[in-house]
């Protein structure tokens, strides 16, 4: 027997002829084709086989024992459910919020921090000006005998200058001793 | 091509609501307005008939139960994603099917881990135990050429060829389209013929692994 390439179509059409899912007009065209053709008839005498045995299967365990009825375990089942709660939705919805929310804070992070090329703040000279606050208050500039109009020699040193604030320098960078790992130098 | 919609109406047992207890949108709509007992008028509508579906995918009654229970509790939670212009059959079916799937892919992953966790001498065949495909009669061994098919294969053909539902109801179930179900059925028919006859010839089993695996890849 010869197998043509339009057949396939035609096997196609016999697999739902089968069950008797073809209507009129490719059930007849179908026809005249597996007049001509023996390969088809083959064909269709064995699907119609399967189908048999598909068919038989299937009245077999039409009506098996379902059992009781499910009303009763569903029903006490719901008491604790309401209907229509997409509790399932929320379920997906909760690591990609919570995701989101730690990369944004991530990035918050990383963006207000203290750059590198930056003095750390405690350094910063904004420490001078809340240590000369005090005196402002207790002595307003524009006030007569406030401590801006003493000469300079004669204004009270801030206690961060008389003990080493941040005029002491800084202790120098202690460098680890470097060694040498060419072998020569041993 | 162009299909019939349905088979003739000798076998055609399509989803049709009971008498008793009002159509399926008004007893949806009874329900979203709290009342329980319109529920239950749903559920002994259809639980037989989704019971009766389960089983051809589960097989064990119990288990099928089971799901067709959890499949109800699903529909009650989600009630209000249903499309009331919808036929409310196809909706509930759709839940169960999609459920047994899982269950049954859940299932063959704990099989594999078994599989691989045993050791070798458990798997040996006893050659004094006769082989329990020669006791099958012809249910089990449509059921067993049904579970050599692919998974989209197998439903199409279990809805349509052993549970009578019409192309576009297994189009609502499924959620394709009615032209790719009635070319996924005769594929399905196609497919199941080639392995109903190899099975039915009898060749070796490593003959028909190897000629199956060809078509399935195909």
């Amino acid at each position: 027997m010869i197998w043509k390439p339009k057949c396939a179509r035609y096997r196609l059409l016999l697999a739902l002829e089968a069950g008797h899912d073809l209507d009129e007009q490719d059930h007849a065209e179908l026809g005249c084709h597996v007049a001509q053709c023996p390969a088809c008839r083959e064909y269709r005498n064995q699907v119609q086989a399967g189908y048999r045995a598909l068919e038989q299967a299937g009245r077999a365990g039409c009506s098996p024992d379902t059992g009781p009825s499910l009303w009763p375990g569903v029903k006490v089942a719901l008491s604790v459910r309401q209907p229509g709660a997409p509790r399932e939705l929320w379920v997906g919805w909760v690591p990609a919020v919570a995701l989101a929310a730690a990369c944004m804070f991530l990035i918050y992070i990383v963006h207000t921090g203290p750059s590198f090329d930056e003095p750390p703040r405690s350094l910063r000279p904004r420490q001078i000006q809340s240590a000369f606050e005090p005196f402002a208050e207790v002595a307003p500039q524009n006030v007569p005998g406030s401590v801006s109009d003493l000469p300079p020699s004669m204004r009270p040193v801030p206690h961060w200058v008389s003990d080493g604030g941040w005029n002491t320098p800084l202790e120098p960078v202690r460098r680890l001793p470097t060694y040498s790992t060419d072998p020569r130098s041993f | 091509m162009k299909v019939c919609m349905s088979k003739p109406d000798t076998d055609s047992t399509e989803i049709q609501p009971l008498v008793g207890g009002g159509s399926d949108a008004r007893l949806v709509e009874e329900v979203r307005r709290g009342d329980r007992e319109a529920f239950g008028h749903l559920v002994r509508r259809y639980e037989e008939r989704l019971i009766s579906v389960i089983m051809r995918f589960v097989r064990d009654r119990e288990t099928a139960r089971d799901l067709a229970q959890e499949t109800l509790f699903r529909a009650y939670e989600r009630l209000d994603q249903f499309d009331p212009s919808r036929r409310f059959g196809p909706w509930l079916f759709r839940i169960g099917v999609n459920l047994t799937l899982d269950h049954l892919r859940q299932r063959k992953r704990r099989i594999w881990t078994n599989l691989f966790s045993d050791s070798p001498a458990d798997r040996v065949p006893d050659p004094a135990t006769p082989d329990p495909r020669q006791a099958l009669d012809l249910e089990q061994e449509v059921r067993a050429v049904l579970d050599v098919l692919p998974e989209k294969y197998r439903t199409v053909l279990v809805l349509r060829d052993l549970e009578n539902f019409s192309t576009s109801e297994i189009a609502a179930i499924v959620n394709r389209r009615e032209p790719t179900i009635r070319w996924r059925l005769a594929e399905a028919r196609g497919l199941f013929q080639k392995v109903w006859l190899r099975r039915q010839q009898g060749k070796s089993a490593a003959a028909f692994d190897e000629g199956l695996s060809d078509d399935l890849e195909a």
